[in-house]
């Protein structure tokens, strides 16, 4: 399986980046292909809304930064793994804005799944998402109920299935077992 | 009573967001007169210093923001993070979530992250709007555009006088929450007959880009980083 492996943790002491190492060594040795990305080190700009992707240059941001090296990869890997500790409840602020550029890769028509609006496919297939992260002193169970349903949903608009979460506590084959690495 | 709306879309001045959220200030203002004070800052092009300060000195805060994937824009999120060593305590904090999709349903994941988030701050929630169908106003009869800053304005107001939003007004506005069994029906029909896409449509073919409206850009590119890494 390809993933691809789309990472922040911007300022970090607590040995995420480690951690990380730990568990894409223990992926490539169960014969999975990774390929990692430090958002921290990528020329990113915001998604500004401004529509350039779906009526003026149809499929394709105005924006011609590091975005441009990771949707084809994107749209070429199984699993799309976002990696990144929690702050205020969320993944960095990083990945939200990466997340924010995928919009290039739907179409702006609206199709109905399960009777709810959505924008329809641009690509024929999209890869699955899950998460990595460590959870701050605070969370609770509830915090992560919240994190799991704004991922699903995330997975949901972009026709993908969302695998879980794991998170840095885990071990390396938990955290496979969590979003079905196996 | 100190207010600050925090506007979190990216189009900033240019923002739906903006639309509703003057109508709030508005409404707030004329029932306020001179006895409170009122403004509205941009997370899109303010700098930190004075997001912080006004985080800082108001005492009710209105974050309103478009839906991004179901969530808050990326900078909403970085505005989070900075406001997390802040004093949370007193602050109360409403909550403004409007997107483009006609049911309100998309808004209220992130929105129940956002009141967990304040109450685990210690912060007091004063309530979230929930709105769906707000990129349509774009291309909507002034009469309709007209009905929805009204809203806003006694969402305003009634945020002057009782420190909350309006319950009521709130259950307004989260209407459709989802699209009902014959509201399907129709967007399916209307889609057969292309009527469902008019906005899209309608800008495609505008930039004259219409027959290239289902390209695939991204599939076979290549391109090598533009960082250094």
């Amino acid at each position: 399986m390809n993933v691809l492996v789309l990472e922040a943790s911007p300022g970090e002491v607590g040995g995420f980046k480690e951690r990380m190492d730990s568990l894409t060594d223990h992926l490539t040795v169960k014969g999975h292909t990774i390929l990692r990305y430090d958002l921290t080190s990528l020329d990113l700009h915001y998604c500004t809304g401004c529509f350039t992707c779906w009526w003026k240059t149809p499929g394709r941001c105005m924006y011609k930064d590091d975005m441009e090296v990771l949707y084809p990869e994107i749209l070429k890997s199984d699993l799309l793994l976002f990696a990144s500790p929690l702050v205020m409840g969320l993944p960095s602020y990083l990945i939200k804005e990466c997340q924010d550029r995928l919009i290039p890769l739907l179409h702006p028509y609206i199709t109905l799944i399960n009777g709810e609006c959505h924008h329809r496919k641009r690509y024929d297939r999209y890869p699955d998402i899950a998460l990595i992260t460590r959870k701050e002193k605070d969370t609770e169970k509830e915090d992560i109920e919240l994190l799991r349903h704004l991922h699903r949903r995330l997975a949901l608009n972009f026709h993908s299935t969302f695998r879980g979460v794991g998170f840095t506590d885990m071990t390396n084959e938990e955290i496979c077992h969590e979003t079905c690495c196996a | 009573m100190k207010l600050v709306v925090l506007n979190g879309s990216p189009r900033g001045t240019g923002s739906n967001t903006k639309i509703l959220m003057d109508a709030f200030l508005e409404g707030f203002t004329m029932a306020a007169g001179a006895v409170a004070e009122a403004q509205q800052l941009f997370l899109y092009r303010d700098s930190d210093d004075l997001l912080i300060k006004s985080f800082t000195e108001n005492d009710t805060i209105i974050l309103a923001f478009p839906l991004y994937t179901d969530s808050v824009p990326g900078k909403v999120k970085y505005f989070l993070e900075q406001m997390k060593d802040l004093d949370w305590l007193g602050k109360r904090i409403g909550i403004v979530v409007q997107s483009g999709f006609p049911e309100a349903r998309h808004t209220s994941f992130i929105a129940r992250y956002l009141e967990r988030l304040i109450q685990r701050m210690g912060a007091e929630h004063i309530g979230s709007v929930t709105k769906g169908g707000v990129e349509g106003i774009q291309i909507q009869p002034e009469k309709w555009k007209a009905r929805l800053k009204d809203c806003f304005h006694r969402l305003g107001e009634g945020v002057y006088r009782t420190g909350t939003f309006d319950p009521d007004i709130l259950a307004a506005l989260r209407k459709p929450w989802e699209l009902s069994p014959a509201l399907r029906r129709m967007y399916r029909l209307m889609s057969r007959v292309g009527l469902a896409d008019f906005y899209w449509n309608y800008n495609l073919k505008k930039n004259g880009t219409f027959e290239q409206r289902f390209d695939k850009p991204y599939e076979r590119e290549h391109h090598s980083l533009k960082s250094s890494s």
